[in-house]
């Protein structure tokens, strides 16, 4: 009775512990690790068409991949996806956990499954890590599991499971085999040779053997197709950690070990605080709040929150060039950019605005804004195509394209990508909302985001000037004088570039437009060209008495201190976020 | 307006009945059309080769369903609905059909149904020619991007058939563009394809051997670019180009692609040497698009005397032709050929594009005899 009463309770802790594990991860995901759903969300549009998931089996770990694709879409919505990814975590930890007890031949330590599931947490935390590499180290764990103890059976299953396993996860089939060697080694009884043969030169073969006559791509590609490993994952030392841990573990457990006979309440204390160090460690280690911070701010603009975009940035300021990117942007979006630029960090200059072309998949995914926003309809195009073509279709770049084809009158391209975004897994609503306007000219002119666009269409042909910012800009307005958007933009671009006498021409052209006000730091550099250029004062426009009461206490402070640092010391409480601090003290960035 | 083939139509549909195939029409009165149908592609009128792949077709006409009869000069006949307002043609019938038309004339008959009421389009008609065509065509398939690229590859289709096999894909190449592509005298056993990335190149094929080599020279402006074929296999032609890419801003245009310098090369495939075509290296002029006449002894390119100054949308380009010895490789005369100012002094501003073979050089929308040799100016044509 008490044997299977004690086994009872040992079940129990199992599952409690899996469960427990599950609500962690949960939580880790659904608030600190939001990043990582954030970061996911997007990559790729999951279609429900037979032609997509063809797609997926011209390479090996196809199957896999599109398991991965699917779930990732739940990452748009929060709880959604903090579930999927601890119902990956959790499954994680009951495969391991099953592979040490086989191994083991017994019940193995919980401390085992338990830092196998939370290493899972830690390489997610590197938001390059999908799912489908999650689901290929739990797959060869798992069927792992399922090798015979039997030689000759085990022969048959490595036969059959490793072309098999091969297919579904690509090379994740390594790991498998590495799993079974471990266990074959280090297993009661003598090692079969056989199987060991089996684990190494067979997948080898048919590895090869695909490559020639099957998939007919690069033998190097095909080797360690899916892996979490390499250059195109990104250097991260998480899966190596698990990895490691799932082959020492194993090793572990068959080692003849001291203090088999302590205390089971030692052991339990032992073996929770084990785990307590190791899961504080992981995370710790793992957990990057520079990317939580980035893709909070990118959730924000996404989501069109500018308000808490900016409250957050103004706790958390960004010193990412995406992030900084996206602070503007949430600033020309408010009318701020010209009052409260320098209240944010700057320290990318004019790439802070605009970023510089680059056939990089961040820098063109996310491109398309600055130029959409600025109403150059052709550039934000550009953007957006391109972006399809390094990532294929995503729900943004798609919608980018529907916008612009919209605007520019190509209803039949636009209901080419609207049908395609209808046929993705949570799109319709949206493609059902721009297909509204197909061959509705009237209904874009009324629409808030259409709307102006269309109304601002170039009208005097110029060409992109490629990276040239302040070209593109004056360009712009030159079509359109009251484009607001643009001449915030160029404003704050001559203000960071402290292009004082390029400021003023503009002057009475941004009154015009602003209802006769001019922001702060605009006002500030107006009152340095007066004193600057006597002999062309603008005199139309005055500075405001407090920006000239400022600026006189200004030059009172800075005439106070001869030296230059101690000066800007005694200025940076006061000035800090002031044109005449940043025309004194801060150096441009190399362009 | 009724058809007097109302008759044979409803004989056709009581034959249908016994058929497997679709459903007879409803019989019931015909409402003749004045039209002919409107499809896509638009095959009306035009003259087939006998061993073409199935000439599927879309109908772009309002009705609820299609039919359509294709009736041959010997009676044969194909009866097709309409699936979601396309023709499928099956291959097996078409090539029996086609077939047994060679030479000859087919008609195609489409009906519409509206509301229970059928009417009838002005049949059109094809021609099928006694001849096949060369079954390959080799091009190159890419996401139309304009300055980055992910997969793509050269590709054959069988043009009797739907099959395309790819004839190399970039996932091989690492992930470089491969484009230019070029075979000699329409045949696969001297081909070439340009490589543009980090294993860069062009690839020559001939016969059984395969090499890349670098065609960039230091005199030279980049690696070969728009090539050409000699007749005899022995040369190859290339334009070298600094060509340069620009975006629109206004939503009526997209790009703009052009060059602002260009020369022309002669590549010995025998020796591996390049060389500049007499006169055309240098600022002076811009040369490209070569193109062999079939005899060899002549080489067509496009000229132009704009230059880094001149707005893109001024650039024009004229005709020359330069002679060539492939015995001693010795070069000739440069002679105009088509001079656009000439000939186009009061009409929209046109620019003549790619000269090719066979004594006819291409202007947008003309098509013109070329000069006799020796002629330096031309008054008429």
């Amino acid at each position: 009775m008490k044997n299977r009463a004690g086994r009872y309770k040992l079940i129990s802790i199992e599952k409690l512990t899996g469960a427990l594990l599950f609500l962690f991860a949960l939580l880790w995901f659904f608030y600190p690790g939001e990043y990582v759903l954030v970061a996911n969300q997007d990559l790729t549009l999951f279609l429900t068409t037979p032609v997509y998931l063809l797609s997926f089996l011209d390479h090996p770990g196809g199957l896999i991949e599109y398991l991965g694709s699917l779930l990732s879409q739940f990452f748009r919505f929060r709880l959604a996806g903090a579930v999927v990814l601890s119902v990956v975590i959790a499954t994680g930890y009951f495969a391991a956990g099953s592979l040490f007890n086989k191994v083991s031949g017994k019940k193995g330590p919980l401390i085992a499954g338990v830092l196998a599931s939370v290493l899972l947490i830690g390489m997610h935390n590197f938001y390059p890590h999908q799912v489908s590499h999650s689901l290929g180290f739990i797959l060869a764990i798992a069927m792992a599991t399922k090798a015979p103890a039997d030689r000759s059976s085990r022969r048959v299953f490595l036969a059959i499971a490793v072309p098999v396993i091969y297919l579904v996860s690509g090379g994740f089939v390594w790991f498998f085999c590495g799993l079974v060697l471990a266990g074959n080694i280090l297993g009661r009884g003598k090692t079969d040779i056989v199987s060991v043969l089996l684990s190494i030169l067979y997948p080898a073969l048919i590895i090869t053997l695909g490559a020639r006559f099957l998939y007919l791509y690069p033998l190097n590609e095909l080797i360690g197709a899916q892996l979490p490993f390499g250059s195109q994952y990104g250097y991260s030392l998480w899966p190596h950690l698990f990895a490691g841990w799932m082959f020492l573990m194993i090793l572990l457990v068959r080692l003849p070990i001291r203090g088999r006979n302590l205390n089971p309440i030692l052991k339990t204390a032992s073996g929770i605080s084990l785990c307590g160090v190791g899961i504080v460690m992981i995370l710790h280690f793992s957990f990057n709040r520079k990317n939580s911070e980035f893709f909070a701010i990118e959730k924000m603009a996404i989501g069109e929150e500018w308000d808490e975009l900016l409250k957050y940035t103004a706790q958390h300021p960004s010193t990412n060039l995406f992030g900084s990117f996206y602070t503007n942007l949430a600033l020309v979006k408010r009318g701020m950019l010209c009052e409260a630029l320098f209240q944010y960090p700057q320290g990318f200059g004019r790439r802070g605005l605009c970023f510089e072309w680059e056939e990089k998949s961040e820098i063109l995914r996310r491109g398309s804004d600055f130029f959409w926003t600025i109403h150059f309809v052709n550039e934000a195009h550009h953007w957006a195509f391109e972006s399809l073509i390094t990532d294929g279709f995503t729900q943004r770049n798609l919608l980018r394209l529907i916008q612009t084809e919209l605007v520019r009158g190509n209803f039949k391209v636009a209901e080419k990508y609207i049908d395609y975004l209808g046929g993705a897994l949570f799109q319709k609503k949206m493609a059902d909302h721009y297909s509204a306007f197909l061959y509705n000219r009237g209904a874009i002119e009324n629409d808030p985001e259409l709307g102006p666009r269309l109304n601002a269409r170039i009208k005097h042909d110029f060409f992109s000037e490629g990276a040239d910012l302040e070209e593109n800009l004056r360009s712009v307005l030159a079509n359109n004088p009251s484009n607001r958007p643009a001449l915030e933009y160029l404003m704050a671009l001559y203000l960071l570039e402290k292009e004082v006498d390029k400021i003023a021409p503009f002057l009475p052209g941004y009154l015009e437009t602003h209802e006769g006000r001019l922001p702060t730091l605009l006002d500030e550099s107006l009152l340095v060209f007066q004193i600057t250029h006597r002999e062309d004062q603008l005199s139309d426009i005055k500075v405001s008495p407090a920006t000239k009461m400022r600026f006189d206490e200004y030059t009172r402070i800075l005439r106070q201190y001869r030296n230059r640092d101690e000066a800007a010391r005694m200025l940076y409480p006061m000035y800090k976020h002031s044109f005449w601090f940043h025309l004194n003290f801060n150096s441009l960035p190399n362009r | 307006m009724k058809y007097g083939y109302r008759p044979l139509l409803l004989a056709c549909m009581i034959a249908m009945c016994g058929c497997d195939g679709p459903a007879p029409l409803a019989t019931g009165q015909m409402i003749g059309l004045n039209q002919k149908p409107v499809i896509f592609p638009d095959y009306t009128g035009i003259t087939i080769p006998v061993n073409i792949a199935p000439l599927n077709f879309e109908v772009i006409e309002d009705g609820e369903t299609f039919f359509a009869l294709f009736e041959g000069d010997n009676g044969t006949t194909i009866k097709l609905r309409a699936k979601k307002r396309t023709f499928r043609i099956p291959a097996g019938k078409w090539n029996r059909f086609i077939s047994a038309n060679q030479g000859s004339q087919i008609s195609v008959k489409i009906f519409k149904r509206t509301q229970r009421q059928w009417s009838g389009f002005v049949p059109f008609q094809m021609q099928v020619a006694s001849e096949p065509i060369d079954p390959y065509l080799v091009y190159r398939l890419i996401p139309p991007g304009y300055e980055t690229w992910s997969s793509m590859g050269l590709y054959q289709r069988d043009l009797t058939s739907f099959r395309e096999k790819h004839v190399i894909e970039n996932r091989y190449i690492e992930d470089n563009c491969v484009n230019c592509h070029s075979f000699s005298n329409g045949s696969s056993e001297n081909m070439l394809f340009h490589i543009r990335g980090s294993v860069g190149g062009t690839m020559i094929k001939k016969g059984d051997d395969i090499e890349k080599v670098d065609l960039k020279r230091e005199e030279t402006l980049s690696a070969g670019v728009y090539p050409a074929w000699h007749p005899s296999g022995e040369y190859i032609a290339f334009s070298t180009n600094r060509i340069e890419q620009y975006f629109h801003a206004s939503p009526e245009k997209s790009i703009e692609v052009l060059d602002r310098q260009s020369d022309l090369i002669i590549y010995n495939v025998a020796n591996k040497k390049v060389t500049h075509v007499p006169g055309t290296k240098g600022d002076r002029y811009m040369e490209t698009y070569p193109s062999w006449s079939p005899d060899g002894t002549s080489l067509y390119f496009s000229r132009s005397e704009a230059d880094e100054m001149t707005s893109f949308d001024s650039i024009r380009y004229d005709i020359y032709r330069i002679a060539f010895d492939p015995v001693t490789e010795e070069f000739g005369e440069t002679e105009p050929v088509y001079l656009t100012w000439l000939h186009n002094r009061c009409r929209v501003p046109l620019s003549p594009g790619y000269p090719r073979t066979g004594n006819i050089f291409y202007a947008p929308s003309t098509i013109m005899a070329p000069l006799p040799s020796g002629t330096k100016k031309q008054t008429s044509v």
